[in-house]
């Protein structure tokens, strides 16, 4: 076995521990949490026999270490669960919303690093000038527009008045893939945009670092193409920084694009845990912080692995 | 030429069957796709009383009774009745032929299983204790109550938390919410649901429809678009922007009004006021020193400014209007009765109430959310109109479910902002104000109690609007349980091919045709 493929392994293996903390934070931060699932689903003027009732149904009456009991057994044979609130095995409920959360997730960062890497580059290589100046005011503006009203605004100009993409809804890759284009177009957009501005910030920072290195200064006194030395020899160092902090954008893009979802009523799991909270849904909510634990675990240690094709001097294992 | 005329006569025969079949068929078509502000759990009508339960489901389910649009019960799946002098037996004669969308036909089994599982889960059922059901054949039922059943028809008509008429196999011994199989007798049968996205409803080709005009939700029903599709959208500039752009064809509610100028400028897009959606007030906690205090809360009463109030909450001065009737205005119990005792904006006779109350100062606590617009804003401002009268108000802000826990915690708060949904039956009252009710409000009064029986008792509207008058008069001027605000309308807005929506509160696809 590789180096590399032990690495991973061990990093995989990680997971059960930390997947268990997980679960033992959330089950009892989610109890500490003010609210009930009975009260949350019933009216707001629901008479207090109908709570105690509903309470008994959903096993909310029985005390909590039995709870946790049932939580953590059933967890270890892969159930996750029922929904509180649906009465539907809480696995079902995300295979629903993980494709259209994934795929904009991807779509957003790999938006978000064709625009900010070069943005940056450009912007580092010019310092100074009045290019690199208007290039960091616009990635500032960028980063500073909430999502919400640049969704609503692309909304009006490109669902409204001119009908050229929908403006909510979701079909799937598996359905129809040229229709799950058009309803990416917007959103992606939307959400990519302030991602790429912050990654334009950071690429020119980093850059700006690597570019004042003594052996970009020797490439350039031998006599080394502008392009090759910016490119090839500057960009591959500055990548190792950059993947770190493209692998966090991606994971906060996996459960944080609530603002995205909710505007273009995308059904995705950003939406899905801020619903679950307001129904104080503990099965999903528990198994939505489980999901965005293991994630970040793999997404980094995706990173991780991306490094070694950067900088050859880096060995696993 | 014979075949020459053979030809032609053949041609026209069979132009003449085509046609002929075209318009016996002449089948729904087209999907109506109708926005909705929040997920229904499940479509079981008996147990929920949220309208994104209530409009989905009103569509596969009917009921014995339902409203017209003057809120007064008409005959459903009942064909007729008879009750005797007493008021207390009543015979009903199911409607023949009916069928639910399993095709079986409905019998007075189907009833009586649906009436058993109602008595679990509906808070209306709770009074219904001395109730008997009475099978006499196949077609026909009897209810026998210990005391005469004025609000009888009242009652089998409601939507929330509704007797509707299932299968008995469907439903015979299932909980409360438990619900899964979707059968009912309504125009539309259902079609699917996804958690979070959409309910399909599409039309149900054996459905037997009755032969009266069409109005609210009682007489002819007619499917003429073969699929309806409940959209979930929370997001209410979305909701807009799909609505202007064509996606979806109708907004039942939930615009703001900052919204109604954009859509009433597209020509396009027609725009309805439903009157007297909901109503609005702050519910007093009769379980507290404060909220406990009548003469307190007459105090209370008496400062509050509903204009400045109802504005600051909807935004829109034809979104509302402040009249002291217990239930909407223009509905058939109606009533001026102590109007002097509403909207006072009387800041003098409140000080000198606060002063009777032997108020010294003690915080009174509102509890509201920032979730919900209308209990956000009556909370802010009714905190400033009552510290005007030298209150000290406390607001603890808590998030949508919190508050609802919070409110059956008779020691955190002593007002709280509630709404009710249209009320045309001041009886709804008796949920929260009457001691029977195992009430979350903390009031009881036995004299409130006598009037909501003997109002349930009256068999003749007349004398029982009467008897609203004088619960009307009691609320207002002595008990002040809540001070219901104003009838608050809702915005609907639909796409101007649409004909034959109609301003009925609920949302109702059937009779709606879409060019």
């Amino acid at each position: 076995m590789s180096g590399i493929a032990r690495y991973a392994i061990v990093r995989l293996v990680s997971l059960i521990p930390v997947l268990f903390i997980v679960a033992l934070v959330a089950f009892a931060l989610l109890r500490l949490m003010p609210g009930d699932p009975a009260t949350a689903m019933l009216p707001v003027d629901a008479p207090l026999w109908q709570i105690e009732m509903l309470r008994t149904q959903l096993a909310l009456d029985q005390p909590l270490p039995i709870q946790f009991y049932r939580f953590i057994t059933r967890l270890a044979s892969g159930d996750l669960g029922a929904s509180l609130f649906f009465r539907l095995p809480v696995i079902e409920l995300i295979a629903l919303r993980f494709e259209s959360t994934l795929i904009l997730a991807l779509t957003s960062l790999a938006l978000a690093m064709a625009v900010g890497i070069p943005i940056g580059v450009w912007a580092a290589d010019r310092r100074g000038t009045l290019l690199d100046q208007s290039l960091m005011a616009t990635s500032l503006i960028g980063v500073s527009v909430p999502n919400f009203w640049l969704g609503l605004m692309l909304i009006l100009a490109f669902a409204v008045e001119r009908r050229w993409f929908p403006v909510t809804g979701w079909v799937s890759i598996t359905d129809d893939p040229v229709q799950t284009m058009r309803f990416l177009v917007l959103p992606t957009i939307a959400l990519g945009m302030s991602v790429a501005a912050s990654i334009a910030r950071m690429s020119r920072s980093t850059m700006l670092e690597v570019l004042s290195q003594d052996y970009v200064r020797t490439g350039r006194a031998k006599g080394v193409a502008h392009r090759s030395l910016l490119y090839k020899h500057s960009l591959r160092n500055a990548m190792i920084p950059l993947m770190a902090a493209i692998g966090v954008s991606f994971s906060s893009l996996l459960g944080g694009a609530v603002v995205t979802e909710t505007v273009f009523n995308i059904p995705g799991l950003g939406s899905m845990l801020v619903d679950s909270v307001a129904r104080r849904d503990f099965p999903v909510l528990q198994a939505l912080l489980l999901l965005f634990a293991a994630t970040n675990v793999v997404v980094h240690l995706f990173v991780d692995l991306t490094y070694v094709l950067f900088d050859p001097r880096i060995q696993y294992g | 030429m014979r075949i020459r005329r053979f030809g032609l006569l053949a041609i026209l025969l069979v132009a003449g069957a085509v046609t002929t079949s075209a318009l016996a068929q002449a089948s729904p078509s087209g999907t109506l796709v109708v926005a909705l502000d929040a997920t229904p759990a499940n479509l079981d009508q008996m147990s929920n009383t949220t309208l994104e339960v209530v409009f989905p489901a009103g569509h596969i389910y009917e009921t014995l009774f339902a409203f017209d649009t003057s809120f007064r019960p008409q005959p459903g799946l009942v064909e007729s009745y008879e009750v005797d002098e007493t008021g207390s037996t009543w015979t009903f004669t199911l409607r023949q032929g009916v069928l639910f969308h399993n095709g079986d036909t409905m019998t007075v089994d189907d009833v009586e299983a649906s009436y058993n599982r109602w008595r679990t889960t509906s808070q209306i059922a709770r009074q219904w204790d001395d109730v008997i059901f009475e099978r006499i054949d196949d077609n026909t039922f009897r209810l026998v109550s210990l005391t005469a059943r004025g609000n009888m028809l009242f009652d089998l008509a409601q939507t929330s938390q509704a007797l509707v008429i299932s299968p008995a196999e469907v439903i015979e011994g299932v909980a409360a919410n438990e619900l899964t199989e979707y059968i009912g007798t309504g125009p539309f049968m259902f079609d699917s649901m996804v958690p979070d996205q959409y309910v399909r409803v599409r039309a149900f080709p054996d459905y037997v429809s009755r032969d009266e005009p069409s109005s609210g939700r009682a007489g002819g029903k007619e499917a003429l678009v073969e699929m309806v599709e409940f959209r979930i959208i929370k997001d209410v500039p979305t909701r807009v922007a799909a609505l202007r752009a064509g996606e979806i064809d109708v907004v039942p509610a939930g615009i703001s009004g900052s919204d109604r100028p954009t859509l009433e400028a597209d020509p396009d897009i027609t725009v309805q006021i439903v009157r007297g959606f909901q109503k609005w007030g702050p519910i007093f906690n009769g379980a507290r020193p404060l909220g406990g205090n009548q003469v307190l809360r007459q105090a209370v009463a008496a400062v509050l400014d509903h204009e400045e109030l109802a504005l600051a909450m909807v935004g829109d001065p034809d979104l509302f209007e402040i009249h002291p009737g217990l239930p909407i205005a223009d509905s058939f119990f109606s009533s001026d009765v102590a109007a002097d005792s509403f909207d006072q904006r009387d800041p003098d006779k409140a000080r000198r109430l606060l002063e009777e109350a032997g108020y010294n100062g003690e915080e009174l606590v509102i509890i509201s959310t920032k979730s919900n617009v209308l209990q956000d804003k009556m909370a802010t401002v009714m905190e400033a109109q009552l510290e005007e009268i030298g209150m000290n108000v406390r607001i603890d802000w808590y998030d949508g479910a919190t508050i609802r826990q919070v409110r059956t915690q008779p020691d955190q708060w002593d007002i709280i902002p509630a709404g009710w949904g249209t009320t045309f039956d001041p009886a709804i009252y008796g949920q929260a104000f009457t001691c029977e009710s195992g009430s979350w409000t903390g009031h009881c009064y036995p004299e409130l109690d006598e009037i909501f029986e003997r109002a349930a008792e009256a068999f003749d509207p007349g004398d029982r609007k009467e008897i609203y008058e004088e619960l009307q008069r009691a609320m207002l001027e002595e008990f002040v349980p809540q001070i219901l605000l104003a009838d608050f309308h809702a915005l609907r807005a639909y796409r101007s091919n649409l004909s034959g929506v109609q301003d009925y509160k609920d949302f109702i696809a059937w009779n709606v045709s879409k060019e």
